[in-house]
C-alpha cells in the first residue's frame, strides 16, 4: 500500500486491517478485501437521495447533494453473510468535505463495517449516509470520527430498516471541532430492531449535539438509544435522544439511557430524553444519569491505592468499553484508548 | 509488623453522630473479631479507618505506625497498608477487574519496579485458582453483575494481591454458601503470619471455625462495649445480646432510632432524586 498520502497517527493501525478500503478527497486510493468480501459492490458513483422523513433531514441532504465532492456506494446482495469487518476509511486533509455514503444490504444479508473519518484540516466536513437494510439483514455500524481541527463537522445519517432486519450502530466522536450528529432510524418493518449508541467527548470550548432518532413503523419493533458523554473545560455536550412510536404499532419497545460526566466547573451536559408514544400496548422508558463522577466508585478504587485521577481515569475509559467491544482490530482499540486519554 | 491504633474516635454523618468513642489497638500478627447487633456502628467504624467521604471524623485519632491515618486521602491509606474488604463493594461498569487491580498493584511500586503484564497475569491466576472463582473473572467488569458470593471472593481476591499489612474484612462470611466460606477462611488464614493484623467484623461464631481469632470485641451504641476472648463470641452464638444488654443497662443498642434514621434516608433520597435530574 502506498501509504505516503497516510497520516502517520493512523499508520500504526492502518497497516493492520485485514479489509480496508481507502478514499480520500472523493478517490478511492486503496482497496484490499479477502475473497469473501465478493459479494459485496462499491464504487464513487453518484446516485440520488431517498425520500426524507422530515424537512430537516430533506434540507441536510439537498445541501449535501449540492456540494458533495466525495462519494461511496456500497451493496451486498441477498444473503451474503460477512463474518469479517469491512474497515472504511476517509481521509480529509486539504479541501472541505462533503461527503455522500450509500449501503445497502439486501435479504438475510450480514456486514460489519467500521468507518473511520480522520480530517486534520481547518475546513468544514459534511458527511451524510443512507443506508438500508432490507428483510433480515444485520448490521453492524461503528463510526468513528478522529477530528484533530476545530472547525465544523454535521453528520446526517437516515437508516432504513425492514421486516426482522437488524441494526447495531456506534458512534465514537473524537472529533475536536463543532459537532453536530444527527441518526435517523425508521424502523419500516415488524420486528425490526436497532439500537444506537453513541460517546461524545468534549472539550476546551467545544459544543457537541448529538440526535437519535428512532421512529416505530411497525408492530413489534424495537428501538434501543444510548447515549455516553464526558464534557470538560468549558464545552457544551448536548443530547437528544427521541423514541417515537406511532399509533398500532403494538408490542413495540422503545428504551434509551444517558450516562454523562461533568468535569469542572465549567462544562455543560445536558440530556433530553423524549417518548412520543402514540400506542398503549408497548414498553417504554428512559433514564439519565448525568453528574459527577460516582464518589462511592472513586473511594472504592481509591481504597485499593488508585490515585484520584488514577481512579477518574480508569472509570472515564470504561465509558468506552461497550464500544470497544464491538471493534475486532487490537491495533485500532489501543489508538481509540490513546485518542481519549488526549483529550481529557 | 504494623500497629493500628484507634483512639476516642467519633465520627458522624450528616450531622447525626455514629461514632462515639470507640477504642481499639491492633498489631500486626493478631487477629480481632468485632460483633455486634445491626445499626450499631461496626461499617461506620470500618468505613471510617478507610476514609469513606461521606463520614467525618469529629474527634480522636487513627495512628499506623506512628503516622496520623486521619490525615491521608483513601488511597495514601491503601498505599500504607491499609485494607478493607467491603460489606457491599461498589460496582464498576466498564473497568475489568485485571486492569484494575493491575493498576492498583503498579500504584504501589516506582516506575521502574514496574509489573510485567507476564508476571502479572501467573500472579492474578493463581490467585484466582485458590479462590475457585470463574476463569473469565478477569475480563468481567468490577463486581457488574456479580453475586453476592462473588463480590465477597472479588475483595479476597483484591487483598491476595495486594498484600496489606491491616486488613479489615466487613461481614465477608455474608452470602457466601458453606463451601465457599471454606475457601475464603482458607485463603485469608493462608495470609496470616507475625505480620498481617486483621480485623474481622462478623454476626457468626462460624467465620471463626475457618480463621481464628484471638480477641473478641462487642459494638453497641458506637463504641465497643465489652472485650474478651473466643468464649465472649461463643456466648454471644448461644444466648443472643440480651444478657449483655442488660448487664450495661442498654435498653436500644443501635446507635440511631427509628426516626432518625428515617430522616436521615429521607433527606438521601431526596438528594438522589435531585442528582438524578
Ligand atoms: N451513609 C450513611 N448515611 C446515613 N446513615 C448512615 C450512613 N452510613 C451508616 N448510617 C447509619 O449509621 C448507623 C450504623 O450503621 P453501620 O452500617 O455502621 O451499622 P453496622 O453495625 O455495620 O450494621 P450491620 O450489622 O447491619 O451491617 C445506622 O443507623 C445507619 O443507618
Ligand atoms: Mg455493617
Amino acid at each position: 500500500m502506498n501509504l505516503t498520502r497516510i497520516p502517520k497517527t493512523l499508520q500504526p493501525f492502518i497497516n493492520t486491517l485485514p479489509n480496508v478500503i481507502i478514499i480520500e478527497q472523493g478517490k478511492i486510493i486503496h482497496s484490499q478485501l479477502s475473497e469473501s468480501f465478493e459479494k459485496l459492490t462499491f464504487h464513487d458513483h453518484v446516485i440520488g437521495l431517498p425520500t426524507m422523513p422530515t424537512e430537516e433531514l430533506e434540507q441536510m441532504g439537498k445541501l449535501n447533494q449540492s456540494l458533495m465532492n466525495s462519494t461511496l456506494t456500497l451493496e451486498l446482495s441477498t444473503s451474503a453473510r460477512l463474518q469479517e469487518p469491512l474497515y472504511v476509511i476517509y481521509i480529509s486533509l486539504d479541501k472541505d468535505l462533503t461527503q455522500r455514503t450509500t449501503l445497502h444490504l439486501n435479504a438475510s444479508s450480514q456486514l460489519t463495517v467500521i468507518e473511520y473519518l480522520y480530517a486534520a484540516n481547518d475546513a468544514t466536513m459534511h458527511l451524510f449516509s443512507d443506508i438500508k437494510l432490507s428483510e433480515f439483514a444485520q448490521l453492524n455500524h461503528i463510526a468513528i470520527n478522529h477530528i484533530t481541527s476545530s472547525n465544523a463537522l454535521t453528520v446526517n445519517r437516515l437508516y432504513d430498516i425492514k421486516e426482522g432486519a437488524q441494526l447495531d450502530q456506534a458512534n465514537v466522536l473524537f472529533s475536536n471541532a463543532l459537532t453536530h450528529q444527527a441518526n435517523h432510524v425508521l424502523l419500516n418493518g415488524r420486528a425490526a430492531h436497532a439500537t444506537s449508541k453513541t460517546i461524545g467527548i468534549a472539550n476546551k470550548t467545544q459544543e457537541m449535539i448529538i440526535k437519535t432518532v428512532i421512529e416505530h413503523y411497525a408492530e413489534q419493533s424495537e428501538g434501543y438509544i444510548e447515549h455516553y458523554g464526558i464534557a470538560s473545560d468549558q464545552s457544551t455536550l448536548m443530547f437528544e435522544g427521541v423514541g417515537k412510536i406511532h399509533k398500532n404499532m403494538r408490542r413495540s419497545i422503545a428504551k434509551q439511557k444517558n450516562k454523562g460526566v461533568v468535569i469542572g466547573a465549567n462544562a455543560r451536559l445536558d440530556a433530553n430524553p423524549l417518548l412520543l408514544i402514540d400506542e398503549y400496548d408497548v414498553e417504554a422508558g428512559h433514564g439519565a444519569a448525568i453528574g459527577r463522577i460516582d464518589e462511592l466508585q472513586l473511594y472504592y478504587l481509591m481504597s485499593r491505592g488508585l490515585s484520584l485521577p488514577e481512579a477518574e481515569r480508569l472509570i472515564i475509559n470504561g465509558f468506552l468499553a461497550p464500544f470497544s467491544a464491538m471493534i475486532e482490530s487490537e491495533p485500532l482499540k489501543e489508538t481509540l484508548q490513546t485518542l481519549l486519554n488526549e483529550k481529557l | 509488623m504494623a500497629t493500628l491504633i484507634i483512639k476516642d474516635l467519633h465520627a458522624e454523618v450528616e450531622g447525626k453522630e455514629i461514632l462515639k468513642g470507640v477504642n481499639l489497638t491492633l498489631n500486626g500478627g493478631e487477629t480481632h473479631a468485632i460483633m455486634g447487633p445491626n445499626g450499631t456502628g461496626k461499617s461506620t467504624l470500618a468505613s471510617v479507618i478507610m476514609g469513606h467521604p461521606r463520614f467525618t471524623v469529629t474527634k480522636g485519632s487513627i495512628t499506623l505506625d506512628g503516622e496520623n491515618v486521619l490525615e491521608m486521602e483513601t488511597d495514601e491509606r491503601a498505599r500504607a497498608g491499609l485494607f478493607l474488604a467491603m460489606q457491599s463493594p461498589a460496582e464498576v461498569p466498564g473497568v475489568t477487574n485485571s486492569d484494575f487491580i493491575k493498576t492498583a498493584m503498579n500504584a504501589r511500586l516506582k516506575d521502574d519496579e514496574k509489573l510485567s503484564l507476564f508476571k502479572f497475569i501467573r500472579a492474578y491466576d493463581k490467585a484466582v485458582q485458590e479462590l475457585k472463582m470463574n476463569e473469565d473473572l478477569p475480563h468481567r467488569y468490577l463486581n457488574e453483575g456479580f453475586s453476592g458470593g462473588e463480590k465477597k471472593r472479588n475483595e479476597i481476591l483484591q487483598m491476595k494481591m495486594l498484600k496489606p499489612k491491616i486488613a479489615i474484612l466487613d461481614e465477608i462470611d455474608s452470602g457466601l454458601d458453606i463451601d465457599a466460606l471454606k475457601i475464603v477462611g482458607e485463603n485469608v488464614t493462608s495470609m496470616k503470619g507475625n505480620d498481617l493484623g486483621l480485623l474481622l467484623i462478623t454476626h457468626y461464631q462460624r467465620l471463626l471455625d475457618y480463621i481464628h481469632a484471638e480477641h473478641v470485641h462487642v459494638m453497641m451504641k458506637g463504641q465497643i462495649v465489652r472485650s474478651g476472648g473466643v468464649e465472649l463470641m461463643q456466648k454471644i452464638d448461644d444466648q443472643g445480646y440480651d444478657w449483655l444488654k442488660e448487664e450495661l443497662g442498654i435498653d436500644d443498642e443501635r446507635v440511631l432510632h427509628e426516626e432518625e434514621e428515617r430522616i436521615i434516608l429521607g433527606s438521601c433520597a431526596t438528594k438522589e432524586a435531585l442528582e438524578k435530574k
